[in-house]
């Protein structure tokens, strides 16, 4: 909320010129961009433990770290299992998973202090995991049969494309979200079941797998710097490296002349 | 407040798909092989009873009407790897072995598992005169086989004399 009291104030200021080269001053002098590898928890994960019916229980760590700015290569570990008793069989999987992929913020950043994104990505996954069914119940003209279904180790493979934002609600603290859409290259084929949950892949069985992630996130400021991250070219963009042009040419200048607080209103449309 | 907004929605949206989520049986778990019985040129079959083998007291199959390319639902053994019947054709009786191999596979979350089976081969007393394998595979699905399919199509012989 301060924050956003702090860009309103700087409008203002950015409108009356006379006030601009002074504001300016005062903010460069202490303004610093904070970089350093950023590692969040996925609360989501924790969440779906109480919004599925059957017993499902996860955890799932997130990190990533800046590369020139705008590239941010990611890691996520986690945990998952299902317990799923129901009145004629009992699954059971447990297992971890890794994703490893990049991200890329879409938005430009606006000053030397900004580090919210809006970003697409994509991920590799991978899976170990176990699945067993015991009391596997059915019955016809011939009688009752129970069995069982042995534990079996399985692997899976996946891709995921990613999209989501990430926004400093605190200094160095993040929320973020992501929406992912994921497609299965290979899996460890059962003759008895095919998984219907992979852990870090979800369920199965359903025509397009989609996946939410709501996390916080902690950036450690291990490192700082005056220099702006250098704005990637992007194809299908020109709109907005035309607006841009000039702070390419350059970047730390605009640091200086405050012509930043004009993308500041100009850029306002991009997102938050 | 613009930065909390999109966080707060997709918690209300992550809410509403994982609520939303399919958790109803539309498949068939029942399996069941589909005989087809086709009698020989010069009878025709008038009645027909099947009977479980050692189910002796439960008919399976209660049928007097003529039963020319009419199709029935046999269901096949889950403890053993072969199952018999005994099929009562114009009140006379044959038994009819069936040999497979089962196994029980997963339908579905919601569904649950349902006995897949793979028709090996059968054996038959003297009146059947052959039988024909068109589908050896049997699962919950071969139940919705279209009108002229069935996985076996069993061909009696049946002397004229019986009628």
């Amino acid at each position: 909320m301060s924050k956003i009291l702090l860009y309103i104030s700087i409008c203002l200021l950015t409108l009356s010129s006379p006030l601009k080269a002074l504001a300016q001053e005062k903010q460069n002098a202490d303004v610093w961009r904070v970089e350093g590898p950023r590692i969040g928890v996925d609360l989501s994960r924790f969440a779906s433990t109480y919004l599925q019916s059957a017993d499902r229980w996860g955890w799932e760590l997130q990190g990533d770290i800046p590369v020139k700015g705008y590239w941010f290569p990611t890691v996520e570990v986690g945990m998952m299992g299902l317990n799923d008793r129901r009145d004629n069989f009992h699954y059971q999987a447990n297992g971890v998973y890794g994703r490893v992929g990049t991200d890329f913020n879409i938005l430009r950043y606006r000053n030397l202090e900004d580090g919210d994104l809006v970003f697409i990505g994509a991920r590799y996954g991978y899976s170990r995991f176990t699945q067993q069914a015991n009391d596997v119940k059915y019955s016809n003209f011939w009688g009752d049969y129970n069995t069982s279904i042995p534990k079996r180790n399985m692997n899976a493979h996946w891709g995921e494309f990613v999209f989501g934002m990430k926004g400093e609600i605190f200094k160095n603290f993040f929320l973020g979200w992501s929406v992912r859409v994921k497609f299965m290259v290979s899996e460890t084929k059962d003759p008895n079941m095919s998984p219907y949950i992979v852990p870090g892949f979800g369920k199965t069985n359903v025509d397009i797998p989609m996946d939410f992630s709501y996390g916080i996130y902690y950036r450690i400021p291990l490192w700082r710097t005056k220099k702006m991250p250098k704005a990637p070219k992007m194809e299908g963009a020109k709109h907005i490296d035309e607006s841009a042009t000039p702070d390419n040419n350059n970047q730390n200048n605009n640091q200086q002349n405050g012509s930043n607080f004009r993308n500041l209103r100009g850029g306002q449309s991009g997102g938050f | 407040m613009k930065k909390y907004i999109l966080p707060l929605l997709v918690v209300l949206l992550a809410i509403v798909v994982s609520c939303s989520e399919a958790d109803r049986c539309y498949d068939s778990t029942d399996t069941y092989l589909m005989a087809k019985f086709i009698d020989s040129d010069s009878t025709t079959i008038d009645s027909l009873m099947i009977w479980g083998v050692a189910k002796n007291d439960t008919g399976w199959v209660r049928d007097t009407l003529p039963s020319i390319s009419k199709r029935y639902p046999l269901p096949l053994s889950l403890e053993h790897d072969s199952t018999a019947f005994v099929l009562f054709v114009n009140g006379e009786a044959d038994t009819l072995f069936i040999y497979h191999t089962m196994q029980m596979k997963l339908v579905s979350e919601a569904c649950g598992f349902a006995p897949y089976y793979n028709l090996k081969g059968f054996s038959y007393t003297s009146r059947i005169d052959s039988v024909n394998i068109s589908d050896p595979s049997v699962g919950p699905t071969s139940i919705e086989k279209p009108n002229n399919e069935q996985n076996i199509t069993v061909y009696f012989n049946l002397p004229a004399n019986t009628q």
